[in-house]
């Protein structure tokens, strides 16, 4: 008779945000073995590209992700840019780092959530996640949208910012500076939440190179890599970024999960000063190249050949290569490589010699992506429950952007 | 560069070789693989208030042979990052290229470099380099999957991201007969 | 003709008292998500919430998996609710003595409690997914690291009870409730005494799967474990006997450490004054259970089971064992 047994984590599981199944071997809780299995939301996005023109694809690409949807928009644009050599005004630069860095704070802010979350910590998951509601409202504010923002073009930006959003962004960091802190310190001191993440998950600094490990998961693993300072992009150029090592912060790094925390709370802080960097430093000036999108496509026409753009994203560098053909209305091809996707083959070295209890953890630990779609019911009041229509869903976000931009309608 | 350096530098896995400037990498791989070389370019990057050039990527297409031996001399400069593969389906061959990136510790250090390699259709089969990066396995797998690649040497072929029930006839990135027919197809709006 | 009245009067206590805790462990549940949420700047559910999910579970399909072995998994959840409910059949409510107080005593009561903890381990078992016993494994190593912890607390009171004369029976709750232990020892036994609370304390989360213990339920891990096949009428009396285990916990420590009445304070009774200390008793067990089963499960995260089991057999009941030395001490050089 076997003594192991096979279990799987997911493709739907409540410790894990994106459906993907891990068959974990087990022998009693120790994991023996483990194989990861995607593709339970491949939708084929790449394909539906192949139909439809560049500026279309802007809204279809920032459709691959819920968090790092601008990640993605920019990834794209700036491969579209490459190939076509479309230049971009400094103020639309600006505005486009702005933008990459408030979603990364949003992002690292979820994470760090729901790394607490999956460990059962649920009263610091709440705080993490009240205190993303301040960053998603400064987006808001720029873009009209929570998550998929709209913000970015070719040659530019859609929106420029104003001196309420100028405002409206520095009273934000005020506000992170002063609220962080006391989070931080609440799960990195609590001995509970150190016993769960410390020596779990390790990728040693070896195996990082290796396996090409990117972004926090890279960094943890104590390598200095980051293409905001190795190719640095738009505003980057101007602002200097050291990767952040947890070997500067504790002396060694680890690889394991808490280096990741560790190295994604210390990201948070940096993003911080580059924020106010970007707003203090914004040039004035026109923010996009062309605005009148007709135009874009007809100089996006003639355009042949195949264009890199890599940026780094809230959880890696995300990749996108795109080819257009000459006097074709539509991307010929396109590739996406999420960070995700680079982090995932590390996965099965991650769950050697842990125990089943941290595989979510272990899963989560490399922050993988989701969309995610909502309905909103109401409940409550004398005529009971009611569901809201997405007409009505739409009214209400019009409203609420209006009353927190101070009544100042676009 | 001798052949023993090269496994040493598979060997230690680390990011720490000083970078080499653009122009002399790519004089390097003229130099080193001549007419097996099909094309080089350059592509530059700007970016900030004054648009200076901040880093370059390289874009070579080598011969389906030469391939693996230029991939094996990125080793002499520095650990390569393997990024991703792309690939699309051109008429009378698969083209694949291999995204790569060296001396990403140093500002402005980075160098991008996509080899392009065209894999006739008579011979779908491209050597694995699974064995010197592997972080190649998803693309290896996902490319098998979607253009019908064959990898020699990648030890896991099952599906990536299609799903389990799937004709593997047929693959979805393919532009002819193995492509997905227009029925398979289902139009959103 | 008496002693069939007796019996008659008994058995109306106990179908009342039971009904009362039910009842009560729902609302203290209720309350207990209320803080809960308060704690983590939420609002929380309405404070009958527990009591909606149960009467919504009752009206829902019950299913049993075609893997399970029927018989087990069908009776574990009856028999962890009986036995859970027995629990309140020897634990004295307050001023009045528990029901069948003269049939059983502490030991019991513990029993029962490892009883019904037990009983869920084999429903996780019986259910046929490796997930629930998974669920069921960690259960019982939970219990096989707290047991001892809890059996060296209650010898040890019991000793004291014994060596210092406190009128009533030695393991019998109501001598606690009774005569306070607080008083009846000196300066080195009050350590004595604190080391035992708070090892006991520390049982409780292991006790009643919550707090950093929630280890055999885990929810982001083996997606609620024991109860993962359970449904309808089954998971309603499971749900119950969460709740009951919680509050069977605090009704267990309030009993033991806490026996402030208005009795005591007033120094003299009477029918009015059992009455006041009756619902007195039911506030001391709320602020028990808001202080070291709420309170603790929001301020922690969620040990895994090899460092919960760690925890328990190495700290807690070094604790224990350090208490019970210098309560020897303090009863044995008086």
């Amino acid at each position: 008779m076997s003594t192991t047994y096979t279990i799987p984590i997911g493709p739907v599981h409540v410790g894990l945000k994106e459906p993907v199944t891990a068959w974990l071997e087990l022998d009693g809780e120790k994991i023996v073995g483990a194989r990861v299995r995607p593709g339970a939301i491949h939708r084929g996005i790449e394909f539906m590209a192949r139909e439809r023109n560049p500026i279309q694809v802007i809204y279809l690409s920032e459709r691959i992700c819920g968090i790092c949807s601008f990640s993605h928009v920019l990834a794209f644009i700036r491969a579209v840019e490459d190939l076509a050599g479309i230049k971009v005004p400094p103020r639309g630069q600006y505005i486009r780092t702005l933008v990459l860095e408030l979603e990364r704070l949003h992002s690292h802010l979820l994470w760090a959530g729901v790394a607490c979350y999956t460990i059962g910590f649920d009263s610091a998951f709440h705080l993490g996640l009240l205190l993303r509601e301040r960053v998603m409202d400064v987006l808001e504010l720029l873009s009209g949208n929570r998550v998929n923002y709209g913000v970015a073009t070719f040659g530019g930006v859609r929106w420029d910012v104003t001196p309420d959003l100028d405002r409206a962004a520095r009273d934000m960091i005020r506000y992170y500076r002063r609220e962080f802190t006391p989070f931080r310190e609440i799960v990195m001191e609590d001995p509970i939440a150190q016993a769960r993440m410390r020596d779990v998950g390790v990728l040693t600094r070896e195996e990082a190179v290796r396996h090409s490990a990117v972004g926090p998961v890279a960094r943890a693993s104590g390598l200095r890599i980051d293409l905001r300072k190795s190719s640095p992009y738009e505003a980057y150029a101007d602002i200097p970024v050291e990767p952040v090592v947890p070997q500067d912060y504790l002396g060694h790094a680890h690889g394991d999960v808490l280096d990741r925390f560790v190295v994604r709370v210390m990201e948070v802080y940096q993003t911080l000063d580059i924020l106010e960097k970007v707003l203090d430093g914004m040039p004035e000036g026109p923010f996009v190249a062309e605005p009148n999108a007709n135009k874009v496509l007809g100089q996006l026409k003639p355009a042949e050949g195949v264009g890199w753009g890599i940026i780094e994203a809230p959880r890696g560098d995300d990749t996108h290569i795109v080819s257009l053909k000459a006097g074709e209305d539509n991307v010929f091809w396109w590739k996406v490589r999420a960070p995700t996707y680079a982090n995932a083959v590390s996965w099965p070295l991650m769950f050697r010699d842990n125990e089943l209890a941290d595989a979510p953890l272990i899963i989560n630990s490399i922050d993988p992506c989701i969309s995610c779609m909502e309905r909103v019911m109401v409940t409550g009041g004398r005529e009971g429950a009611q569901v809201l229509t997405k007409a009505a869903l739409i009214d209400l976000c019009r409203a609420k952007t209006a009353r927190i931009s101070g009544g100042v309608t676009r | 560069m001798s052949k023993v350096s090269e496994t040493e530098s598979f060997k230690t896995a680390s990011l720490t070789k000083a970078p080499v400037p653009c122009a002399a990498l790519v004089d390097a791989f003229k130099a080193k693989f001549g007419a097996t070389l099909l094309r080089l370019d350059v592509h530059e990057k700007t970016g900030g208030l004054d648009g200076a050039v901040q880093s370059r990527d390289i874009w070579a297409e080598v011969e389906p042979e030469a391939f693996r031996p230029f991939v094996e001399n990125l080793f002499c400069y520095d650990f390569p990052d393997f990024h991703v593969m792309s690939g699309d389906d051109t008429g009378e061959s698969v083209t694949l290229n291999y995204h790569l990136s060296l001396f990403q510790r140093e500002r402005n250090g980075r160098v991008g470099v996509t080899v392009t390699v065209k894999v006739p259709k008579d011979r779908l089969s491209m050597p694995s380099i699974f064995d010197l990066l592997p972080g190649s396995e998803y693309s290896e797998r996902e490319m098998r999957e979607m253009l019908g690649v064959d990898f020699v040497g990648l030890p896991n072929k099952a599906l990536v991201f299609l799903p389990e029930d799937w004709d593997e006839e047929i693959k979805p990135w393919r532009r002819d007969e193995s492509g997905p027919k227009p029925d398979m197809v289902r139009e959103l709006s | 003709m008496i002693y069939i009245f007796m019996l008659f009067l008994k058995i109306f206590a106990a179908v009342a008292l039971l009904a009362l805790v039910v009842f009560l462990a729902l609302l203290f549940d209720g309350a207990d998500r209320i803080f809960h949420a308060r704690m983590q700047r939420r609002y929380g559910p309405p404070i009958l919430q527990p009591v909606y999910d149960i009467l919504k579970l009752l009206g829902k399909e019950n299913i049993v998996p075609r893997r399970a072995a029927r018989f087990f998994f069908v009776a574990a959840p009856v028999l962890a609710l009986v036995t859970s409910l027995m629990v309140f059949l020897y634990m004295p409510a307050g001023p009045f003595p528990a029901v069948l107080g003269t049939e059983g005593d502490m030991v019991l009561v513990i029993y029962l409690l490892a009883m019904s903890g037990l009983f869920l381990a084999i429903g996780g078992f019986a259910s046929g997914n490796p997930i629930a016993s998974i669920g069921g494994q960690r259960e019982i190593t939970l219990m096989m690291s707290y047991e001892f912890p809890l059996a060296v607390v209650v010898s040890t009171l019991a000793w004291v009870a014994y060596r210092t004369g406190m009128p009533g029976a030695p393991f019998s709750l109501e001598t606690f409730v009774a005569t306070s232990v607080w008083s009846v020892v000196s300066k080195t036994g009050l350590f004595g005494l604190l080391c035992l609370f708070a090892s006991l304390v520390m049982v409780v989360p292991g006790e009643t799967g919550k707090g950093p213990m929630d280890i055999p339920e885990a929810k982001t891990e083996i997606l609620d474990g024991i109860i993962i096949e359970y449904s309808g009428v089954n998971l309603a009396m499971l749900k119950v006997v969460f709740a009951l285990r919680s509050f069977a916990l605090s009704v267990f420590i309030t009993s033991l450490f806490v026996p402030l009445s208005f009795e005591g304070m007033f120094g003299f009774g009477g029918f009015f004054v059992d009455m006041l200390d009756f619902v007195f008793f039911w506030v001391k067990v709320f602020v028990v259970q808001m202080l070291f089963v709420t309170l603790m499960r929001t301020a922690f995260g969620r040990f895994k089971i090899q460092q919960a089991s760690r925890f328990y057999i190495t700290r807690v009941a070094g604790l224990s064992v350090a208490g019970m030395i210098l309560l020897s001490i303090d009863v044995l050089c008086r």
